[in-house]
């Protein structure tokens, strides 16, 4: 299996150690090679159900139900009423 | 007999006629969770005030002569990934270990309508990723007939506390058998609804497409009450189907509609791979079923060896986008050492997630990568279509799927946490329900030479829960009672 | 040089939707109101929580691609694109990836030179808007507002087939200009409910296939696109005249430097992994919605522009200046019905001047101004000789002063009623000719403004009642 496990995880944000890299990449290429039986689809095959429809909800804004503190209250750092994340994004 | 070991259905008309209140039924329960709690370990959070608050509320109404519902007064634990108002919810993760949500789930609104006595929130596997409660952040729960065995998972704390008599009844989820494997290892009830018979607003998702809540009870009685206070159409999920309301009688023990019944047997959910012991307790079954007039017949349900990888495929690919909300931005966990917001990420992900969650985020998203989708998500995408028409054409001429739950009776604990493959096997006979949305069942069967109990399945066709309640009431009549454990 | 290549363009245009509701959950969709007051556990993807889909945001995208001439996709999915930023709560934005709404429409913009253009229109789709980063130098962190996550966003797709500055900005203001009649966006771009992605690419002319293209991400301005345009322009022709190749990469137009950055190669490019929402069914259109929102389409102004030119030989500009502010447009059809005897010019003048100056100093529109009625009566008297231009004016001033008499009570009671009476002011100019024989004397010696001079003076005499061509006709008679 040719996959480039660190740079999954960073695509992840996750980091991971050599040994933990090991570990995964084997659970991983197991579950693959597993699919790997499974039937090859067509080019053309798809999966998409068009009979599959739902109903779409009215457009009548309600009252506002939750206040800032709600939204809040589990934020691990507020300020001046926003979340708050480093100042560096790239 | 303990008010602890009976069921909801029995407990409901005591409290009615007044032969116990709603308060001593929620005491009775607090204090067994205070002497087999440090055994079992299945809960993560006790709300005994609220409980108490609660059952005073329903002796009060009962009092007044107030009309009450058939739940109003039952003491019930909630899986931790199902939201719960200004009550901690953490998925049995370090991501989640302070969520404290600021709304309730749809069905927690209904239980709440009904007055039910919530008593707290049960361990889980993280995330529902797992079939042990291994990988809760926490603590691993004990299988009530074996403490050295896990309840099964992932719903394992919903499972122990019934089996344990620490809830009368309980919440569970089920996305690939997170239900019905630790309801067949505790020997407890576990229902597995049709996918969009339930409302999900509210659950913490793992897999979207698959996951369904459900009833975890003593008997299919209380499975089938349950079942009918929290199904129905909500507006919130967009995924949810109008039903036709079940109205369940308690007191329906008609074992003749099983002359007549046909039965499929399919070949597949039999296979080297099932525990002999299983087997033979599950065919025992239908040998009763067969005696007393069923039609029984041996199938192929031919996509079932690949459905387990299906499973695995779609589940994860959903996952790992369910799970990129977890950022340590506005709610849950964060790392306390960053100092750029990458760092922020990666940190809080890496601290926060188990090393199961990661292996699904990572299988996920590899899978949804360009250039591996059309192999992977695409083709587990057609195999789902192909696994919902062979249950289709089955049930065209079958009115009910009859299967072992699990391969293999409770494992001990940490025999198969390092053995992925074995781990996922024990999922092998119930992730087809959920990639095919049909309702499945599973009711304990008899417990094996060591004590340990073995459940059986019953699938039937989509919406089909009352019939498919019938059924398991019969077997369950057959059966008999099956010896509780000794804590 | 510049002839040597050609440019070509495509813009991907993200305008926000009017709807009452956000696009997912019930929370208002308003503008402007204090941080994270407007926002549920949903619209912040807090766990357990799920989306619904608003009806009118179907039913504005399929508005919009009605009006641009999209195939409509009776059943079209919704799909989520991951990516990690902390204005994007759930990490993944529900968009429409491989079936969206609307597809394969063009619209028509016109150009200076009168021409028309068509311009294909790829796709039409409905997504979710991202909160908002507040950065300020007062603090070490970034600020989340979460207010704007949630609303519902259209993003319209062109084909590459812009092929200059000035194509360029005709189809962006077209766009507004659509949005605006169909009344599913307020289409303010100082507000960001409408921004930009900017495709460019160059190519020699005499080459056939299609060159690299950059992508100018999240343009906020409209003169930010034309600038970004005009910018990658010049940049990628010089990197060709110089040898070099173009690479494949997203760039952002930074305004304060007015030039664009590149910000990520191809092969950094990010991998979104789209894959079907599966919280969401299909959404499904039926015919009887299709034709009722059919039905409720205006004559889009790049139609009715070229209808002012052709039918009512008004000038491009001011054709196209009436018919962009659908205000604009209906008080002058409005006007012209009730009197096609009208002269159409003089009715796009008042609109554009008279009446454009009072909506710039009001918070009122064209409409709420002045009434058809009352325009047509006024440009009617005036056409009828029976009041002058200025008189005109006057009346108009009450209106806008909130008078409320009918403008022939205004006409008696300002005593504003012209004297056309040929009779009555020829006397005048006889008796004012009489007095001024100097000023005749200069006018045959070739001092021509002494006419204007003695049309003054008969005005005058008429305290500034007398009609002034009749006067004049009057006084070359007489001279």
């Amino acid at each position: 299996m040719n996959m480039d496990i660190m740079h999954l995880a960073k695509l992840c944000k996750i980091k991971i150690d050599d040994e933990l890299a090991e570990k995964i990449k084997i659970d991983i290429s197991k579950i693959l090679k597993s699919v790997e039986d499974l039937p090859n689809p067509n080019k053309n095959d798809s999966f998409f159900n068009p009979d599959n429809i739902m109903t779409l909800r009215n457009d009548n804004a309600k009252g506002q139900e939750f206040t800032r503190d709600d939204i809040l209250k589990n934020a691990p750092q507020i300020k001046a009423g926003c979340a708050v994340v480093p100042k560096e994004i790239d | 007999m303990n008010l602890y070991e009976m069921s909801a259905a029995k407990l409901s008309k005591m409290i009615k006629s007044k032969e116990i209140s709603a308060l001593e039924l929620t005491n009775t329960i607090f204090s067994r969770i205070n002497s087999v709690e440090s055994k079992i370990q299945s809960y993560v959070t006790l709300c005994e005030e609220d409980a108490v608050k609660t059952a005073k509320l329903v002796d009060e109404k009962i009092s007044k002569g107030e009309q009450i519902s058939s739940l109003a007064g039952i003491p019930i634990g909630i899986k931790d990934n199902i939201c719960t108002k200004n009550i901690l919810t953490t998925c049995s993760s370090k991501m989640l270990h302070n969520f404290i949500p600021p709304y309730d789930a749809t069905v927690i609104k209904k239980l709440k309508n009904a007055n039910v006595v919530m008593t707290g929130k049960l361990n889980m596997d993280e995330f529902a990723m797992g079939s042990s409660t291994e990988t809760s952040y926490f603590k691993t729960t004990k299988n009530p007939y074996n403490i050295n065995c896990v309840p099964g998972g992932s719903s394992g704390g919903s499972s122990a506390a019934v089996a344990a008599g620490e809830a009368i009844m309980s919440l569970g989820s089920d996305t690939g058998g997170s239900i019905r494997q630790p309801a067949s290892y505790c020997g407890v009830v576990g229902l597995k609804p049709t996918y969009g018979a339930i409302s999900r607003y509210g659950l913490i998702a793992f897999a979207s497409s698959l996951d369904q809540i459900g009833p975890i009870t003593k008997s299919v009685d209380d499975a089938a009450l349950l079942y009918s206070v929290i199904s129905g159409q909500d507006p919130l999920d967009a995924t949810s189907q109008k039903i036709k309301p079940l109205n369940w009688n308690i007191d329906f023990s008609d074992i003749s509609m099983i002359k007549g019944l046909k039965i499929a047997i399919p070949k597949e959910y039999f296979s080297d791979q099932i525990n002999d012991d299983v087997k033979d307790a599950v065919l025992n079954v239908v040998k009763m079923l067969e005696k007393n007039g069923a039609k029984i017949s041996k199938i192929s349900l031919p996509s079932t060896p690949h459905a387990l990888s299906a499973y695995y495929i779609i589940s994860s690919a959903e996952a790992s986008s369910n799970l990129a909300r977890y950022d340590g931005v506005h709610y849950g966990y964060r790392s306390e050492n960053y100092s750029t917001l990458t760092e922020m990420y990666e940190n809080t992900r890496t601290e926060g997630f188990g090393t199961e969650v990661k292996t699904r985020i990572m299988l996920g998203t590899y899978i949804l990568s360009s250039g591996y989708y059309d192999t992977y998500y695409k083709r587990a995408k057609l195999l789902q279509n192909k696994i919902i028409s062979e249950f289709q054409e089955t049930f065209k001429e079958y009115d009910v799927i009859l299967t072992p739950t699990v391969p293999t009776p409770p494992f001990y604990i940490g025999a198969e946490i390092n053995d992925s493959t074995k781990m996922h096997s024990n999922d092998m006979n119930t992730v087809s329900s959920n990639i095919s949305g049909v309702p499945a069942i599973s009711l304990p069967c008899c417990l094996n030479k060591n004590d340990l109990p073995i459940g059986l399945q019953l699938i039937c066709n989509h919406f089909e829960e009352e019939k498919l309640f019938k059924i398991a009431k019969c077997c369950e009549l057959l059966i008999g009672d099956i010896k509780l454990p000794n804590i | 040089m510049l002839n040597k290549y050609d440019l070509i363009v495509g813009l991907e245009i993200h305008a926000e939707l009017s709807t009452n509701s956000k696009i997912y959950c019930s929370c208002k969709n308003e503008f402007g109101l204090e941080v994270n007051s407007v926002c549920c556990p949903i619209c912040t993807g807090m766990p357990g929580t799920l989306p619904t889909l608003n009806k009118k945001v179907v039913e504005y995208a399929v508005k919009m691609g009605l009006a641009t001439n999209c195939k409509i996709n009776q059943i079209s999915k919704q799909d989520r694109k991951n990516y990690f930023y902390p204005d994007l709560p759930k990490a993944y934005q529900i968009s429409q990836s491989d079936i969206p709404l609307c597809e394969d429409g063009y619209l028509d913009i016109l150009l200076e030179d009168g021409k028309t253009k068509r311009i294909g229109i790829t796709r039409i789709h409905i997504e979710e808007d991202a909160g908002k980063l507040l950065k300020t130098d007062k603090f070490d962190g970034t600020l989340i507002d979460f207010n704007r996550c949630g609303v519902p966003l259209i993003e319209i797709v062109s084909e590459p087939d812009i092929r200059s500055v000035e194509e360029a900005k005709a189809y962006l203001e077209t766009i507004k200009s659509y949005l605006k009649y169909l009344n599913i966006s307020d289409a303010k771009m100082q507000e960001g409910s409408i921004r930009c992605d900017v495709n460019v690419s160059v190519k020699p002319t005499s080459q056939k296939n299609l060159g690299t293209r950059c992508e100018m991400k999240n343009v906020n301005t409209f003169s930010g696109a034309i600038k970004a345009i005009e910018f990658e322009y010049q940049r990628q022709i010089d990197i060709l005249e110089s040898g070099g190749t173009i690479n494949q990469e997203t760039r952002k137009w930074d305004e304060k430097l007015s030039k664009t950055i590149a910000i990520r190669s191809k092969e950094n490019a990010q991998d979104y992994r789209y894959f079907p929402e599966p919280d969401l069914k299909n959404i499904f259109v039926d015919n009887d919605t299709i034709e009722r929102i059919s039905n409720d389409i205006p004559e889009m102004p790049n139609h009715k522009t070229i209808r002012y030119i052709n039918d009512f030989n008004l000038p491009q500009n001011d054709a196209k200046l009436i018919a962009n502010n659908i205000q604009r447009a209906t008080l002058f059809e409005k006007t012209y019905e009730l009197n096609k005897k009208l002269d159409t010019k003089s009715i796009a003048n008042w609109i554009l001047t008279t009446i454009s100056e009072q909506v710039n100093k009001t918070s009122k529109n064209h409409l709420e101004i002045i009434t058809p009625e009352n325009l047509n009566k006024i440009i009617s008297y005036i056409q009828s000789g029976s009041i002058s231009t200025s008189s005109g004016k006057k009346i108009f001033k009450q209106i806008v002063a909130n008078n409320s008499k009918s403008i022939d009570q205004l006409i008696t009671d300002l005593g504003l009623e012209q004297i056309s009476n040929t009779d009555e002011l020829e006397d005048i100019v006889l008796k004012v000719l009489k007095e001024n024989e100097k000023s005749i004397n200069d006018y045959k010696n070739g001092k021509t403004n002494a006419f204007g001079y003695l049309v003054g003076q008969c005005i005058k005499a008429t305290k500034g009642k007398g009609n002034p061509s009749i006067i004049k006709e009057s006084l070359k008679k007489h001279i």
